[in-house]
């Protein structure tokens, strides 16, 4: 009986550590009809639209948001179009926002497009961002701004 | 015998140089122990002149030190990002770019330009950012005045730039082969942009070489937008032009010492030695002055110009009597007209007073100027490994009043500090970001951070000092400190 007991106990505290752990850390992948309850965790600054063109490789996103909440990036995937969590040199992309209310984190791009997902979320709500960055070469850049009159016209020649 | 007499002049030649070599040992580089008094006695004699240098080389530099920028950035791109190197005095590049940076201002100051071309914010941050030099002098010149500094002092820019603290040098386009400056007008917010008519292959060399050094850590807070609000109450801001790092940073821990006293434990006392050279650098007769030790055990030397104090902690302290016009430090009179003669002679005087005191920092920066109608007041702050010394007091190291070519008032907070080899982690910009929003009382609206940098911070007592987080926030009167340090 006593042993019953034990394991009964042992298995409810079980289930509400993993419910625990579950409730607080972000989901490993987000799926790409997932949406969040929350329009006012974060605000981003940095990209100011949706979609932007960098020539760089490392891109910094920065935002301000209510302090605690918890700011992970995902990235999607081209295989299944879902969005994992990003991982560079050995760590997460994750932050959890300071007293300050600033968050800072910079991810690596791959060349073209790059359709990350921002994902904040507390004890209560979540708020999902998803930003369209395209990365050139700056030779692309160059040939786009040197571009004069004289290559239109004989473009349609 | 001519070969006898030959012999006998390379003897002698032989003898006064080692003379000449020992003195400059005895005197110069002062190989004698703490409190062994007996060539300093002679150090300024006649034959310690002699046979010594009283002036080393190194210490002359003050007045170049008064113009000298609290902050210079240089972004280039390297591997496709946007990457910045933080040149400090420390830094072995610091003279090499600085000295650009001077041949670029001081030829663009003195050139007479037809048209004068205004740009816009937008383009002055593009070069700040991607490939370019930015410099803050952390004070706010009149344009003459600081024309005067870098001796151009008929510049024709005054005609339109009434106030100057932030540059920006970059490399022209593929058109031309030249240094382009931009001049923010610090009263106005104006932005102006001179073709130097310097050829830009040394600044795109030094870029170049830099751009190895150069990390992402170091970010622009414009360039972040960390300076614009989102309206989330209590939101934190950062001026645009502030760095943020991402990353700690390892600083060096250093020792202060109060060089005016010595001895240790219960025997500690004034160097008696070090007192009568500053005595002399003030001019004033250990014999004839009126001197007595007040309760504070405070040196108290009183003429009929003036008030000498020497306290226990290391601050010298002149001040000259009312109606008096103080210490005499020069005799020429176009220095009276002069702000730069002045500021100049007070920073050689304080070179002086170092040297008497054997005092040390690696390197000594004006950190405030203001000029009224007949004085100017300049203040300095020391500099180690490329950091400032901030006094907790909020004062500055030195404090100098010249009136023309007389010290009317003066203050020197005396120390040498010395590298330890214990190395400290400091928390990145954005934790102490954090540790500073925490330690403020709660704040409902957005407050802004003006600056945030590391410093030592001096309490004025001996000892080992640690690097720690230093602030200026919007509306707050001085500098805060201690925030990163509270358990």
């Amino acid at each position: 009986m006593t042993k019953k007991l034990v394991s009964v106990i042992s298995f409810m505290l079980c289930v509400c550590l993993f419910t625990t752990v579950v409730a607080f850390a972000s989901p490993a992948v987000i799926g790409p009809d997932e949406t969040g309850n929350s329009d006012s965790l974060i605000y981003l600054k940095k990209p100011t639209t949706n979609s932007v063109t960098t020539t760089e490789r490392n891109y910094t996103i920065t935002g301000a948001g209510i302090p605690g909440v918890e700011v992970t990036i995902y990235r999607r995937s081209v295989f299944d179009g879902n969005f994992y969590r990003v991982f560079q040199g050995g760590y997460m992309l994750e932050q959890t926002i300071g007293a300050s209310g600033l968050f800072v984190v910079s991810i690596e791009l791959v060349d073209g497009g790059n359709t990350i997902r921002i994902n904040a979320e507390n004890e209560i709500e979540r708020q999902i961002i998803e930003i369209n960055i395209t990365r050139v070469s700056s030779s692309q850049i160059e040939r786009i701004n040197n571009l004069s009159i004289g290559d239109l016209f004989n473009a349609f020649q | 015998m001519f070969s006898e007499r030959v012999k006998s002049i390379i003897l002698s030649l032989l003898i006064l140089s080692s003379l000449l070599m020992t003195g400059q040992i005895w005197f110069n580089k002062k190989l004698w122990p703490d409190g062994y008094d007996f060539f300093v006695i002679y150090e300024n004699t006649l034959l310690g002149k002699i046979f010594g240098t009283s002036d080393n080389e190194e210490n002359m530099q003050s007045r170049d030190k008064i113009v000298l920028p609290i902050k210079m950035v240089a972004s280039t791109i390297s591997d496709f990002d946007n990457v910045s190197y933080v040149l400090t005095e420390n830094k072995e590049e610091f003279n090499t770019a600085f000295g650009y940076v001077r041949e670029v201002l001081t030829a663009v100051f003195n050139k007479d330009f037809k048209n004068v071309i205004t740009t816009n914010e937008e383009e002055w941050q593009q070069n700040i950012n991607i490939n370019g030099i930015y410099i803050d002098f952390g004070i706010t010149y009149n344009t003459l005045t600081f024309a005067d500094f870098i001796d151009a002092g008929n510049t024709k820019l005054v005609a339109n730039i009434n106030e100057v603290r932030e540059f920006v040098i970059a490399p022209g386009d593929s058109v031309t082969n030249d240094v382009v400056l931009f001049i923010k007008d610090a009263k106005t917010g104006s932005i102006y942009k001179f073709y130097s008519g310097v050829s830009k292959n040394e600044l795109t060399g030094l870029l170049q070489r830099l751009a190895g050094k150069a990390t992402k850590d170091n970010n622009f807070s414009f360039s972040l937008r960390a300076d614009k609000p989102t309206g989330i109450a209590g939101e934190v801001l950062f001026d645009p032009y502030m760095l943020l790092n991402q990353r700690t940073q390892q600083t060096t821990d250093v020792i202060s010492k109060n060089p005016l006293l010595r001895g240790s434990g219960e025997h500690i006392e004034f160097n008696n030695a070090i007192i009568e050279k500053i005595l002399n650098a003030f001019q004033i007769n250990s014999n004839t002055v009126k001197k007595h030790m007040d309760a504070n055990s405070t040196l108290v030397y009183v003429d009929d110009r003036a008030t000498l104090k020497i306290s226990r902690q290391g601050i010298i302290e002149y001040k000259s009597m009312a109606g008096a016009r103080g210490l005499q430090l020069s005799t020429a009179k176009d220095v009276n007209n002069s702000v730069v003669k002045s500021a100049r002679l007070g920073a050689d005087f304080m070179d002086k007073v170092m040297r008497a005191c054997n005092g040390s920092a690696q390197g000594i920066r004006l950190a405030s100027f203001a000029k009224n109608q007949s004085s100017i007041k300049l203040g300095f702050d020391y500099t180690h490994e490329g950091l400032p010394v901030k006094l907790e007091n909020n004062g500055f190291c030195v404090e100098i009043e010249m009136e023309g070519g007389y010290l009317k008032s003066y203050i020197h907070y005396i120390r040498s500090y010395e590298v330890t080899s214990v190395v400290a982690n400091n928390v990145s910009t954005y934790a102490a970001a954090d540790l500073l929003y925490n330690y403020l009382p709660n704040r409902q609206d957005a407050f802004l951070i003006k600056d945030m940098y590391l410093a030592y911070v001096d309490d004025m007592n001996e000892g080992e000092k640690k690097a720690q987080w230093v602030a200026k926030v919007n509306g707050l009167d001085g500098f805060i400190t201690g925030f990163d340090t509270v358990k």
